[in-house]
């Protein structure tokens, strides 16, 4: 790989300017040797920005080697950009000089709240989908956006409830968030598939109701169906990372492949009851027929 | 209510199991205590209680394993290197 083509590569619309779809995984520590073992069959991985905060030495000269065998995306999880509430100026500006220092291919944060009044809730969650948040995130996204040089790729989240007092569908909110900020997505497609399957709704209307065009990553993994309290019910999907990616999400990509005329990131993101490591690779080839299915449905040449 | 205060009250139902308890057993009450107007009081009457339930109790989980990742091995980087 042309290491000095990824290190000084500008974060923002590095995609578009990248000559094909790129494919990987989220960097986990449990994956790391296979990761490195198979690095050939792995465009990008995706590291999380807050788990390198607290390491004091070394951390940028090893993701230096790291970025000598893979393109690098950098995925922030705790700045809760779609708030009527400021993002914390310190973690702002913690991975903006992480993101300066990192030059990855990408950068991305999510579409969520994560505290409120000095409560934090320690994961993301959905803020209900007003003009009031759309405002709050785009002062939000405009903060970041002049921290780190560039902007962010903006994911849309699973959320088990409906967030109350919503007047507006998650597909227009999140395509209103987009269009005022300027932002392109990193789609993650089962955070659609359980909020469409837990709403009620067909996965894949609720696909095309968003602004696929807008699409320049793409998040892939599985979740489980569990009981609701006090219930042998099992009728909501909870994103765990922790599963099998569905067959639909492929179906998905799919479709994703046929709408987009610019290169896409795909990530699958697993975060524990690991396969056996050729079961990931297995994955990522999926996802590579996928979305060239798409792309020759589309006659889609990059 | 201002949409501020509405995230902090969700924040605060996310996080202190012992007001979700209350707002479950009387909705309307909790509401009207954090100063709700009568209508928002109305709107959260009719929240889907399931899917906050289960929201809460996978927030709070995640609290709890929020260290689970570590930062990669050096020694399993350098080992790893390879030229192409």
């Amino acid at each position: 790989m042309a290491v000095a083509t990824v290190v000084g590569m500008v974060a923002e619309d590095a995609a578009i300017n990248q000559p094909k779809d790129y494919f990987g995984l989220g960097w986990r520590p449990e994956l790391t040797a296979e990761i490195l073992a198979n690095s050939q069959q792995i465009d990008v991985v995706e590291i999380i920005a807050e788990q390198f905060y607290s390491r004091k030495h070394g951390v940028y000269e090893e993701l230096k080697l790291l970025s000598n065998v893979v393109y690098i995306a950098i995925h922030g999880v705790s700045l809760g950009l779609a708030s009527s509430h400021s993002v914390d100026r310190s973690r702002a500006a913690k991975l903006a000089d992480f993101v300066k220092k990192i030059k990855p291919l990408i950068w991305s944060e999510h579409l969520a709240f994560v505290r409120a009044g000095g409560y934090e809730i320690g994961h993301l969650a959905a803020p209900p989908w007003l003009p009031e948040t759309i405002q709050g995130a785009i002062r939000n996204i405009k903060q970041i956006t002049k921290l780190v040089g560039s902007k962010p790729l903006l994911e849309n989240i699973a959320t088990l409830v409906k967030p109350p007092f919503s007047a507006i569908s998650e597909q227009r909110w999140t395509s209103e968030i987009l269009n005022q900020s300027g932002c392109n997505q990193l789609l993650d497609l089962h955070n659609l598939y359980a909020n469409a399957v837990n709403f009620g709704e067909d996965p894949f209307d609720y696909l095309e109701q968003f602004p696929i065009n807008k699409v320049r990553a793409v998040h892939l993994s599985g979740g489980i169906y569990v009981n609701e309290p006090n219930s042998q019910i099992k009728s909501r999907l909870v994103d765990d990372h922790k599963h099998d990616i569905p067959e639909e999400l492929y179906e998905m990509l799919t479709v994703v492949g046929s709408i987009v005329r610019h290169p896409v990131i795909v990530i699958i993101e697993r975060d524990g009851n690991y396969p056996d490591f050729p079961i990931l690779l297995d994955q990522l080839n999926k996802a590579r027929d996928a979305v060239a299915k798409g792309r020759k449905k589309a006659k889609v040449n990059l | 209510m201002s949409i501020q205060n509405i995230e902090i009250f969700m924040a605060k139902l996310y996080t202190d199991h012992a007001l979700l308890s209350q707002f479950l057993n009387d909705k309307k009450t909790v509401a009207r205590d954090h100063g709700f107007t009568e209508l928002e009081c109305l709107h959260l009457d009719n929240i889907d209680e399931v899917g906050l339930i289960m929201a809460a109790n996978s927030f709070t989980k995640k609290r709890h394993c929020s260290k689970k990742h570590e930062p990669m091995d050096p020694n399993i980087i350098n080992h790893g290197v390879h030229d192409e």
